[in-house]
């Protein structure tokens, strides 16, 4: 008996220390997060998210209404791009594993400003580095990419004699735009922005 | 790698906005493009620029345009043609449509219901905004301006045709032919202003329409509604309509009218009513309309009866009350309670001072019993010959008329009206000046006279001669 108690005394002693307790069980919930803790431009009056209808990494058109009841962020970015859009795409992919955040109701629109050279199957292939089923690679001819970035003002134009593959890179905006569950554009996130504060921003996106 | 790094991070800093004239350095704004990728229901901002039309709309879109980008229809066609319900235009420049009246060119075509067409300005377009065939549309705060063609061969600024439930209000229309409604029940039109076109507001074939704080001014006619039942006339200025009919507001085979607060100001004729109401047991009511300084203030069929004439205000037409082709009006009610219109010719009293005057107005004028037969008398209107003529009936009771109407309680004052926008006012500081200029000349003048200076002078200028 005395052993059976010392037993018991080590075992929660060394629970308390670590922390560890059995998950679904003893995790306490996360606190809620205010408006104030958000990192991204918020817009006093939501405006309705321009939506679009075209070529994606899905099996077919991707429609923004179809994402309606997701937090959607969109991303206008290329896959030849050597640092700001992997680097973007990693930090979504770790704000996506923080406590919190659950990527089945979050949708990754990566717009190619380059389509030229990225068709949907090198889409596909780039965004297949992240494993992350929610990015979603969306392509338009030149046009139809320059109508729907001024919807949200990003912009985008050709690097000539660049040292991108090709002699040429992109250059463009590097906004993440963040549109709600009901389909309107209410916060644009700056480059820059860490995982951890991403998460907090989505969060607060998913409680709503 | 650098430069392209300082690119992005200037793009951070002008990216919050909608950079348009930055648009211009990079790709170019294509509006088909914008409209192929298109939800429906999506909104569509269009950065300034000039755009070449016709612009087809199939889907349900709104279209926003940013500081104004023109839609140039090349002088062909429609420059928007609309085809799918729920559709919105707001903040555009459309002009150069086609100019073929037999195909109705337009500035906007919608024949989808819901269209609103908003806070656009169409310029050198034969038709305006033509709504066919789309109920429920808004056509709100458009400035709209015709070819510079001969007003017979322009289309109607605004045209709506089979729009039930439509709202028309704030929209400044300049030198079109009409704005013109036609069969768009329970609809309102408001708030608008009209000039220099053929009729400032057509309505035929309507049902219970609101007309409300419209000003048409310099038109052929006002406002001509013809046949329907249930119309509310509010408060509307008609200032100078003078055209070959040149009615303020013209009235045919209507039924259950209120017209209230209006005010038709320096018409030809201020109102025209021919067979109004139509059927029986229907009425038109006038409340508290002011007809001022007409050639005729108000002109009638003799067959226009059940309608009730109370608090208007009939002041200073050349003539008040004309019957079209001669007789007596009657059946129709010229007070309502004991109290009756204004008449500024009015020359009776008000003994026991209850604002209502004693003897009964009478409208009632040999000269104007003639100008029915001869209209060409109209020449000799204010000159001393026809006072004498009405003088000479009044001494000699065989010549006297009989009174086209008689109002048993006329008011010995206007009643107050609202205020209605729109008037012309008085630029009451040069007036003053004025005054005070004419003031102090005949200061001097007196001053001069009394010390014989300028008399002096004068007389020295002539002797030096």
């Amino acid at each position: 008996m005395k052993q059976l108690t010392l037993l018991a005394i080590a075992l929660f002693t060394t629970l308390a220390i670590s922390g560890t307790a059995p998950a679904g069980t003893y995790a306490a919930p996360l606190p809620a997060v205010e408006r104030s803790m958000l990192q991204g431009t918020l817009y006093a009056q939501p405006r309705p998210a321009f939506g679009l209808a075209l070529p994606s990494t899905t099996d077919g058109d991707v429609h923004l209404r179809d994402l309606q009841g997701k937090v959607v962020l969109l991303f206008f970015g290329y896959t030849y791009c050597p640092d700001v859009c992997p680097t973007t795409l990693a930090d979504i992919k770790q704000a996506f594993a923080k406590p919190g955040v659950n990527a089945d109701e979050i949708a990754v629109l990566f717009v190619t400003v380059d389509p030229a050279r990225d068709t949907i199957v090198r889409l596909t292939e780039f965004l297949g580095y992240f494993h992350e089923p929610s990015f979603i690679g969306v392509r338009g001819n030149d046009a139809q990419t320059a109508a729907f970035a001024y919807q949200y003002g990003a912009k985008f134009y050709r690097e000539e004699g660049a040292t991108g593959t090709d002699g040429y890179s992109m250059a463009h905006t590097t906004h993440l735009y963040l549109i709600n569950r009901q389909s309107e554009w209410v916060m644009t996130v700056p480059w820059g922005t860490s995982p951890e504060q991403l998460a907090l921003d989505l969060r607060y996106w998913l409680a709503r | 790698m650098y430069r392209v790094c300082g690119l992005l991070i200037g793009f951070i800093v002008i990216s919050c906005g909608l950079p348009a004239s930055l648009m211009a350095q990079g790709n170019a704004f294509d509006l088909a493009a914008a409209l192929a990728i298109a939800e429906p229901g999506a909104t569509i901002a269009v950065p300034t620029g000039l755009y070449r039309g016709p612009i087809a709309i199939d889907k349900p879109v709104t279209l926003v345009g940013v500081d104004w980008p023109v839609i140039d229809g090349g002088g062909s066609g429609d420059v928007i043609r609309i085809t799918a319900p729920d559709v919105t235009i707001r903040g555009f420049v459309l002009r150069n449509s086609g100019a073929s009246l037999d195909h109705e060119h337009a500035g906007v075509t919608g024949l989808a219901a819901r269209a609103t067409i908003e806070n656009n300005r169409l310029e050198d377009v034969l038709f305006g905004i033509y709504l066919k065939n789309a109920p429920g549309s808004i056509v709100r705060n458009n400035n709209v301006e015709a070819k510079d063609i001969d007003v017979g061969r322009r289309g109607d600024s605004i045209r709506l045709w089979y729009c039930e439930g439509s709202l028309v209000e704030g929209n400044t229309v300049r030198n079109g032919r009409d704005l013109i409604i036609w069969y768009a029940n329970h609809s309102t039109i408001r708030n608008n202003l009209v000039e220099d076109s053929r009729y400032g507001l057509h309505f035929m074939s309507n049902d219970d329409l609101v007309i409300e704080a419209n000003v048409l001014r310099r038109n052929s006619v006002g406002i001509y509604i013809m046949y329907g039942d249930g119309f509310v006339l509010r408060n509307n200025l008609l200032y100078d309509n003078r055209g070959a009919s040149g009615y303020g507001i013209g009235l045919k085979d209507i039924d259950h009218l209120v017209a209230e607060g209006n005010r038709m100001v320096s018409n030809r004729v201020g109102m025209y009513v021919d067979v109004a109401p139509r059927a029986n047991g229907t009425t038109v009511r006038l409340d508290q309309n002011l007809f001022a300084y007409n050639e005729i203030g108000m002109m009638l069929l003799p067959l226009v009866q059940h309608t009730l004439y109370t608090g208007n205000v009939f002041q200073e037409n050349h003539e008040q009350i004309a019957i079209s082709g001669g007789g007596q009006l009657v059946d129709n009610a010229w007070s309502e309670h004991g109290r009756g219109n204004y008449w500024s010719d009015y020359a009776g009293f008000d003994a026991n001072g209850d604002e209502i005057g004693d003897l009964p107005y009478q409208a009632q004028s040999l000269f104007e019993d003639l100008l029915q037969i001869y209209p060409e008398l109209r020449l000799y209107q204010l000159s001393p010959a026809t006072q004498a003529l009405d003088m000479a009936a009044k001494a000699f009771p065989i010549f006297q008329p009989q009174p086209k109407l008689v109002d048993e309680h006329p008011l010995m004052a206007p009643p107050k009206l609202a205020p209605v926008p729109g008037l012309p006012t008085t630029p009451t500081g040069a007036n003053l000046a004025a005054a005070g200029l004419l003031v102090l000349l005949a200061l001097l003048v007196l001053t001069q006279a009394r010390t014989g200076h300028l008399w002096g002078h004068l007389g020295s200028a002539r002797s030096t001669k």
